[in-house]
């Protein structure tokens, strides 16, 4: 694949576009590279301590002092606090609620009911409510706002 | 400090919605010839007292995000009583009408306010959920 490299003179000015014929693998690790979501997040469980890719997680909860790291069907134990995990993950990783960070990739849909408040489907079936509050965030790194 | 703005806000809104109701009313008074509304000096402050009454009952909508769907309903319509409450005794206290027709005009006024806010609330989530649905379209993982 041909890459082309511009210098432009402020941050906001920078932006990255990939023309590719199918999204394969390694496009996505190039998209992921370049929003900063690759990586790993050091997670815990039955006492050993594993490096779990980011890509894999669903969402992060928040329960007793505790937070836990959810995949498509597994769950970890992490020493970071929600809010050390929004700057570690950054990307689309978005507080959702108060006790919860979701993983916007992996999303199925989103549906509102008449208050304000959304609930989110997970690609692996699992529901999530999204607080009017935190709407806002979303919309904004999802580039709606 | 967050649920100070959220009264404020919140009284701001409720005295503009009184301020319609007064202002229509006066706007067809007006056409229909009769010109029978009138300003006692306490009228225009009450509306604001009436704001800010009404903004106390918008603690009962704080944290709706834990309840289930019949809580949330019987939370809003709680609210809503509460609302017409304020409303309806502020009209007694304040002289905002005199004779039943008068409440009528009020309660209606109210109903229609209120609803059309749910309404207008409602549909303005659902243009961003449409929306956000679009976005998350083109950035979804494979399963």
């Amino acid at each position: 694949m041909r890459v082309d490299y511009e210098q432009v003179a402020e941050a906001s000015e920078e932006y990255a576009l990939i023309k590719a014929t199918e999204m394969t693998e390694s496009v996505k690790n190039a998209i992921d590279l370049l929003m900063g979501t690759n990586g790993c997040l050091p997670v815990i469980k039955g006492g050993s301590n594993l490096l779990l890719n980011k890509t894999r997680i669903y969402y992060i909860e928040s329960v007793d002092k505790k937070t836990f790291v959810y995949t498509k069907d597994e769950c970890f134990e992490c020493k970071y606090r929600l809010y050390e995990l929004e700057e570690i993950l950054g990307g689309y990783f978005a507080r959702c609620a108060k006790a919860s960070i979701v993983n916007l990739r992996k999303i199925q849909s989103i549906c509102s009911d008449f208050s304000g408040r959304m609930e989110a489907e997970l690609l692996n079936g699992e529901k999530l409510i999204i607080a009017r509050s935190y709407v806002k965030e979303i919309k904004r790194r999802l580039d709606l706002t | 400090m967050k649920t100070l703005k959220l009264i404020l806000f919140q009284a701001v809104c409720i005295s503009f919605g009184i301020l319609v109701i007064v202002g229509t009313g006066g706007v067809i008074d007006h056409f229909l010839g009769e010109n029978t509304i009138t300003f006692d000096w306490y009228q225009p402050i009450s509306f604001v007292f009436c704001g800010f009454l009404g903004a106390l009952a918008t603690l009962v909508l704080n944290d709706l995000d834990k309840l289930t769907i019949k809580q949330l309903i019987a939370r809003v319509v709680f609210h809503c009583l509460l609302l017409y409450a304020a409303v309806a005794v502020c009209g007694y206290v304040f002289k905002w009408y005199s004779n039943l027709y008068g409440f009528i005009g009020v309660s209606l006024g109210f109903f229609v306010i209120y609803g059309f806010v749910w309404l207008a609330t409602g549909y303005f989530t659902k243009m961003d959920e449409k929306e956000i649905n679009a976005a998350l379209n083109d950035i979804r993982d494979a399963d």
